[in-house]
């Protein structure tokens, strides 16, 4: 299996079919005398800005630190969760209770949910 | 029986969904500098989006991948930041200038003046997207957009000398004004080939879960509506070419535009005029906006859809939102609908082979497409007009900014 | 132990240096196996050509771009080889002058070496 290619950057779906955001990274253990451990992937705008910018990814860091625990560190999948499924890589975890759509729920909540017809 | 339906009404939707502001400003500005001589360019332009949508279509169909999906697969989240950066940059402001031009025709109806209209047409432009499905967006908003076929009636009617029309589809070098010619000429190709489109096609393709089965379809759609489509086009310069440029009339303002048709259907012209500009630049504003929801979503992994309730996709109905009214911001601030066209326009000829090869890259990739890839006329149409485009566009864009307008 | 950890995201488009600081190129690929119920990296793809294996040889045939295609080699180090010590300057273990044995080209039938 081809790391950038197969995995990095894939569609991610969640334990119910629902759509849960992309692999922004792929953690590596270094093991002495051992081949690198294929341990997590990152699925977190921290992790997908530090790709693009990594004073933005920090500036954005610190941001999402407020919102409490668990939140200012991209969130990890452990790698033996995940299983191909389609065209996405399925994790069986409910998105919902994950960092992963915080920001969608948040909007919902606060916006989406007081306007008319949302 | 549902098939021909289908068909019929994808042929409709692509017809109706073609002319927008940037076409019918651009075909008829040079009609009136340049009488028939650059229908060219938009047969060229009218080529190259045919092909684009065929490809995209047929992508989503046997892949059931997003374009934007798809890049964001192959070439990573960084080229995926830039071009969609890129995107939404000169998208928006194609986007502005689609607002201005529901605002310019309601301007010509009313006497109240533009930026009055704004916020209103950005909220009717809201509300279409919040509360209706892709469906009723794309059958119902080009059904109505049929009216434009009233500027085939009025060229028609003039009797032009199709032979001298026919001429101007071959290529030929200006006699004087050649930056402007050329300036124009891209501004025609960049209002033709609107990159967002194929994110849209795509997008729609797998909202309307196609397969392999719509193959046949998909490229009739593509060669019949765009054809049309670009035929609508250059009835719009031939009427330019007939009304002004005898008579050494540049269009230069946006209330000239009803004067395309009342010389042949008098107040009747007037209004199909304004209707025209009316329903073909809302139909752009809602498709460039779910164009650029749907490519940041897809990139970044989000839920999205036309056909979910927006609760269940936040982000990506909150981002179409802010997009239509950060775009009517412009109309709002007084900006002249004519000039955002203009270079809006030149902008998204410049940024065509941004776009359009990473795509074709997609589109000769067996992973994706199995036996479906690209032939190499396919290839080679696109990219030889699309790289033109850009490399006119920057050339020219310089030209026009040193000579003035 | 403390754990040491590198990001596939961020080893992605680094280049790799010798032990005598000669460039080997940049990696572009990280190819994975299950090992002992375990998946680890067992290669990394560097150059030009691994970049083309990752988005498609099709991209040396368009025009400008054919450069792509011609320099450089797709080359194959092996984990042992590849010294991830400090992720942001990935080095090769030993010198890539009597490499030949130890950095082999990707398998890729195409190019016969």
């Amino acid at each position: 299996m081809h790391l950038v290619a197969e995995v990095l950057d894939q569609q991610l779906c969640d334990s119910r079919g629902k759509p849960a955001g992309r692999v922004d990274g792929i953690v590596l253990e270094l093991r002495d005398d051992k081949p690198p451990r294929v341990a997590y992937v990152e699925v977190s705008p921290i992790t997908f800005l530090s790709r693009i910018n990594r004073r933005l990814s920090r500036w954005y860091a610190r941001h999402d630190r407020r919102f409490g625990e668990g939140r200012g560190v991209a969130f990890r999948v452990p790698w033996t969760r995940l299983t191909p499924s389609g065209t996405a890589l399925q994790i069986d975890i409910d998105s919902e209770a994950t960092p992963i759509v915080a920001v969608e729920q948040w909007l919902r909540r606060r916006i989406v949910e007081r306007i008319p017809g949302g | 029986m549902k098939r021909i339906l289908d068909l019929a009404l994808g042929i409709v939707t692509s017809v109706g969904g073609f002319l927008e502001i940037g076409s019918i400003a651009t075909a008829a500005q040079a009609g009136a500098s340049f009488g028939f001589q650059l229908a060219w360019a938009i047969a060229l332009g009218t080529l190259c989006i045919a092909f684009l949508v065929e490809m995209a279509g047929r992508f989503a169909a046997v892949s059931k991948h997003t374009i934007a999906d798809a890049m964001r697969e192959r070439f990573g989240a960084p080229f995926f930041t830039t071009l969609a950066a890129i995107m939404l940059g000169v998208s928006l402001l194609v986007m502005a200038a689609e607002v201005g031009g529901v605002g310019a025709a309601l301007e010509l109806a009313t006497g109240i003046s533009i930026p009055i209209w704004a916020i209103p047409v950005a909220l009717v432009a809201w509300a279409l997207l919040w509360y209706t499905t892709f469906g009723v967006i794309e059958n119902g908003v080009s059904l109505l957009g049929l009216v434009t076929v009233a500027f085939v009636v009025g060229a028609v009617k003039l009797h032009p000398q199709y032979g001298e029309v026919a001429r101007g589809l071959i290529p030929t070098l200006p006699k004087q004004d050649a930056a402007k010619y050329w300036f124009t000429a891209v501004s025609i190709l960049g209002a033709s080939i609107s990159p967002y489109l194929f994110f849209f096609y795509s997008s729609g393709a797998i909202e309307d879960k196609w397969d392999t089965t719509y193959l046949w379809s998909n490229r009739a759609i593509a060669a019949i509506g765009m054809g049309f489509g670009g035929f609508l086009s250059i009835a719009v310069l031939v009427l330019a070419a007939l009304i002004f440029h005898p008579h050494n009339i540049e269009v230069e303002h946006y209330q000239q535009l009803p004067e395309l048709l009342t010389p042949v259907l008098g107040r009747a012209g007037f209004w199909l005029v304004v209707a025209s500009l009316a329903i073909a630049c809302l139909g752009a504003t809602l498709e460039i906006a779910l164009a650029l929801a749907y490519l940041v979503a897809q990139g970044l992994g989000w839920t999205w859809g036309e056909n979910v309730k927006p609760r269940e996709d936040a982000r990506f109905c909150l981002l179409y939102t802010v997009l239509v009214f950060a775009a009517s911001l412009f109309s709002l601030a007084g900006a002249d609908p004519l000039k955002m066209t203009q270079i809006s326009m030149a902008l998204t000829a410049a940024s065509l082979p941004i776009g359009v090869l990473p795509f074709l890259v997609l589109m000769n990739d067996r992973q994706y497409l199995g036996d479906h890839t690209n032939r190499v006329a396919g290839n080679a149409i696109v990219m030889v007009i699309s790289v033109l485009a850009g490399v006119l566009a920057l050339i020219s864009i310089p030209l026009q900014i040193i000579g003035g307008s | 132990m403390e754990i040491h950890e590198a990001h596939v995201e961020l080893l992605l488009g680094r280049k790799v240096i010798d032990a005598d600081s000669r460039v080997v190129g940049r990696i572009e690929e990280m190819r994975s196996e299950l090992v002992d119920g375990e998946r680890v990296v067992t290669e990394f793809h560097l150059g030009p050509q691994a970049l083309l294996e990752r988005i498609g040889a099709v991209v040396a045939q368009l025009p400008l771009l054919g450069f792509l295609g011609s320099r450089g080699r797709p080359r194959s180090v092996a984990w042992r080889l590849m010294d991830l010590s400090d992720p942001r300057r990935p080095r090769l273990r030993g010198r890539l002058a009597d490499a030949t044995t130890v950095i082999s080209r990707s398998e890729r039938p195409s190019h016969p070496s």
